[in-house]
């Protein structure tokens, strides 16, 4: 890859370690798995990062109405970045200091850095803008106008859009218009090692089922609590672990409760990264029953920690893997059948984990930096 | 002068319905009635009644022209309960005087894996249905997709069969060729060795664009038929191959229809029925101690035993064998030998290297991984576990 002179400006709004969502962990990986190939300079929010990259990290003082970079808590600034001043305040900032600096492309990852993007697309730089997920993924089905506008301004100006996978293409093609001959997909990369820890001692939790994600109605876990009455229903001392939060944490721990499940429920919260290595290697399985997921990194994640995978067909990781029960999300019965079976078939969990970690391997961040770098080269090169 | 053994296989399986874990014990049929019914038609219409036709045509009007072919047992009552027509068709052909049929086990079955009981049981119903179909007793034996190894040849020979059919594989063959009679070690049977790559080119790349001899042709082929310098070809493929796996379009029906007339131009060729081919003298006698098969690269058991889903699910059918013989239930019988059909099995296989996509191909009607074709396969099996037990329970 050397000899490629590409200079890169990448916008985001989060940037891991000190990140909200999956999309902070995403830029991350995109930047490492760049940093000694391309010249790279990231632009994020006043976070006080410091993180391990070796790319220009410019931090973005600017008005904040809310204090929502308290960074080292663990609570979700995405959710209250929600008033349209604070994005063109940001956007104002995230501008002014990028153009005092010279690149070749733009790299805007979603909405919130877009209207910065557009505006040094008209100062003469070409825009790449990234879709991680769209704003209907993200509220059920509830997208705020404003944002949905943002979005396909976006896209409708940049000169190439980036997605994580053909399902979230065919979102963009159906709910913003954009043409398929401007979107590139290029599929997320997990690290394998990460995830080969092990945990010895005994576990005291006995069987498990594993759910890891934010609780918001895309994800799926009003199907899943229904499913889960069904299996315990034949299998009483199963558990089912839920990692995460979210708007809808109050109303799941309630169902849960009327659904008799408080016994075999575990509502964890928010874990450190090694808890959730711990969860992964300790699980029995995993199950991602999402409404809709525009990637799925966790399931990838479940398959490197070597456990068998049930996802819906409605998500970015069903059109590409294969070792893994695929289930319609709203398909409740068939959802606990299969749970039912990777607990009760071990020649069946076992067949899946090991074909499904093999399968995980090809998805190696090399692969994802050559997909990046051949769309940084379109842009440029035409 | 060469040999031509043309031979064809005429399978379907009972497959089977999606099966919930919630519905074990609820005592519901296992079977896709519709589904089976379905491809059935559909097969009966775009390849049996149509290929059948134009065999016994070839046969009225080349007295020469000889077809060998061989039924599973779930494809003659599939016939007989779905399409009726397509065993009219059959005793037509079989009225012609060119057809030889060999015989097989009667579900399409690993039974040699499962005991000898089970074995002879299976090969013997399925020579009570020739005899009462056809009128025949076959002297050839092919077991369930050709799997063989010495045992196999003896239980054949116990079971009274002159002649037995596997794959012509390199794995024993080495350097010999397939088209010289040998007799299989240890017992007097004459084996008789399938031709994969004139089958092949039939059965696998007669519609492939990138093969180089494509597209195949009647005068191509027969011109390749009569260089052989070997006593013999068997050629053996699925019967599908002709409407089925190769669409019309393709141009297959015509190719058969051709093959006879040009044959006919080469005098060092001629059609034979397989049991001419016993008279053959054996040039040497072939050990083969472990499993062939005409499947997948690897011509094993792995498209059926290659993966611990497919072993467990064997196993655990298997298991039943006693308990199911002890309810002395016909009906319970005849379900749990549906069960043993090799289909489901095959359903299960993960392989990976190049037969991913036949595997895939004969899948993707049923399941969408081998993952739900065990699971679903493995509900039914408790299901069926306990339906046993009950009865075993009432019996006492």
């Amino acid at each position: 890859m050397e000899g490629i002179e590409i200079r890169i400006a990448m916008l985001t709004s989060e940037l891991f370690p000190v990140f909200a969502g999956g999309l902070g962990k995403a830029v991350y990986n995109f930047a490492k798995s760049l940093e000694n190939q391309l010249d790279i300079t990231i632009f994020i929010p006043k976070l006080e990062w410091d993180g391990d990259l070796n790319c220009k990290i410019v931090e973005i003082p600017f008005d904040l109405t809310l204090h929502v970079y308290k960074t080292r808590e663990k609570f979700s600034y995405a959710e209250d970045w929600d008033s349209r001043t604070q994005t063109d305040n940001f956007n104002r900032a995230l501008t002014k200091l990028v153009s005092l600096e010279q690149f070749d492309i733009i790299h805007a990852h979603d909405w919130m850095t877009f209207p910065a993007g557009i505006e040094l697309q008209k100062q003469g730089t070409p825009l790449i803008v990234h879709m991680h997920s769209t704003e209907y993924d993200r509220t059920g089905g509830n997208p705020r106008d404003w944002v949905v506008k943002m979005e396909k301004a976006g896209m409708e100006a940049a000169d190439l859009v980036i997605t994580n996978s053909r399902y979230l293409q065919c979102e963009l093609e159906k709910l913003y218009g954009i043409p398929a001959s401007k979107i590139r997909v290029v599929y997320n990369g997990i690290n394998m090692a990460k995830f080969q820890k092990s945990f010895f001692g005994t576990k005291k939790l006995g069987p498990y089922v594993l759910f890891v994600g934010r609780h918001t109605i895309q994800k799926g876990l009003w199907q899943l609590l229904h499913a889960a009455r069904l299996v315990i229903d034949k299998r009483p001392e199963t558990k089912f672990m839920i990692v995460g939060k979210g708007p809808d944490t109050p109303s799941l721990i309630k169902l849960a409760a009327e659904l008799g499940l408080h016994e075999n429920m575990i509502f964890t919260g928010q874990v450190s990264e090694e808890q959730l290595v711990a969860a992964y290697r300790l699980a029995d399985l995993f199950v991602m029953p999402s409404v809709s997921e525009p990637f799925g990194l966790v399931a990838l994640e479940a398959a490197a920690a070597e456990k068998p995978i049930i996802i819906s067909k409605t998500s970015g990781v069903a059109e590409f893997f294969y070792h893994c029960f695929k289930v319609d999300y709203w398909d409740i019965r068939r959802l606990a059948s299969h749970i039912l079976e990777l607990l009760e078939y071990s020649p069946l969990s076992d067949e899946m984990s090991v074909r499904g970690f093999r399968e995980a391997q090809n998805f190696t961040w090399d692969k994802v930096s050559q997909g990046l770098v051949h769309v940084y080269k379109e842009v440029k090169h035409g | 002068m060469v040999k031509l053994g043309f031979s064809a296989v005429l399978h379907q399986p009972w497959r089977i319905r999606k099966f919930n874990f919630l519905e074990i014990g609820q005592g519901k049929n296992y079977f896709d009635e519709e589904l089976n019914k379905s491809l059935f038609k559909r097969i009966s219409r775009k390849s049996y009644l149509p290929t059948l036709k134009i065999m016994t045509e070839l046969a009225e009007d080349h007295k020469d022209f000889r077809i060998n072919l061989s039924f599973t047992g779930s494809f003659l009552d599939q016939a007989e309960r779905y399409r009726p027509k397509v065993l009219t068709a059959l005793k037509e052909l079989n009225k012609t005087g060119a057809l030889e049929i060999a015989a097989e086990t009667y579900y399409h079955s690993l039974a040699f894996l499962v005991s000898a009981g089970e074995f002879d049981a299976q090969v013997k119903l399925h020579l009570k249905k020739m005899k009462e179909l056809f009128n025949v007793r076959p002297v050839i034996f092919r077991n369930t997709e050709s799997f063989y190894n010495n045992d196999v040849a003896k239980a054949a020979e116990r079971l009274g069969f002159k002649g037995i059919i596997t794959e012509g594989s390199e794995k024993f063959l080495g350097w010999r060729s397939p088209g010289h009679p040998y007799r299989a070690d240890g017992t007097k049977l004459m084996l008789l060795l399938r031709n994969y790559r004139m089958s092949d080119d039939i059965g696998f790349r007669f519609s492939a664009p990138m093969w180089e001899e494509y597209p195949l042709t009647a005068d191509k082929y027969a011109s390749w038929m009569s260089a052989v310098s070997d006593p013999y070809v068997m050629i053996y493929i699925d019967f599908e191959t002709f409407g089925e796996h190769h669409w019309p379009e393709t141009g297959i029906m015509e190719f058969l229809r051709h093959l006879p007339s040009e044959m006919s131009k080469y005098s060092n060729v001629s059609w034979v029925k397989l049991s001419e081919l016993l008279k053959l003298k054996p040039v040497d006698s072939l050990d083969i101690p472990w499993f062939v098969s005409w499947a997948d690269v690897d011509r094993d058991l792995s498209a059926w035993l290659g993966n611990r889903m497919q072993q467990s699910a064997f196993n655990s059918h298997k298991s039943l064998e006693a308990d199911v013989k002890k309810t002395a239930d016909p009906e319970l019988l005849e379900t749990w030998r549906k069960l043993g059909t090799s289909d489901h099995f095959y359903y299960m296989s993960t392989k990976f290297a190049g037969d991913e996509e036949v595997h895939n191909y004969f899948r993707c009607e049923v399941y969408s991984s081998p993952y739900e074709a065990f699971s679903n396969y493995m509900n039914i099996l408790q299901d069926f576990k306990l339906a046993v037990k009950n009865k075993l329970a009432r019996v006492k």
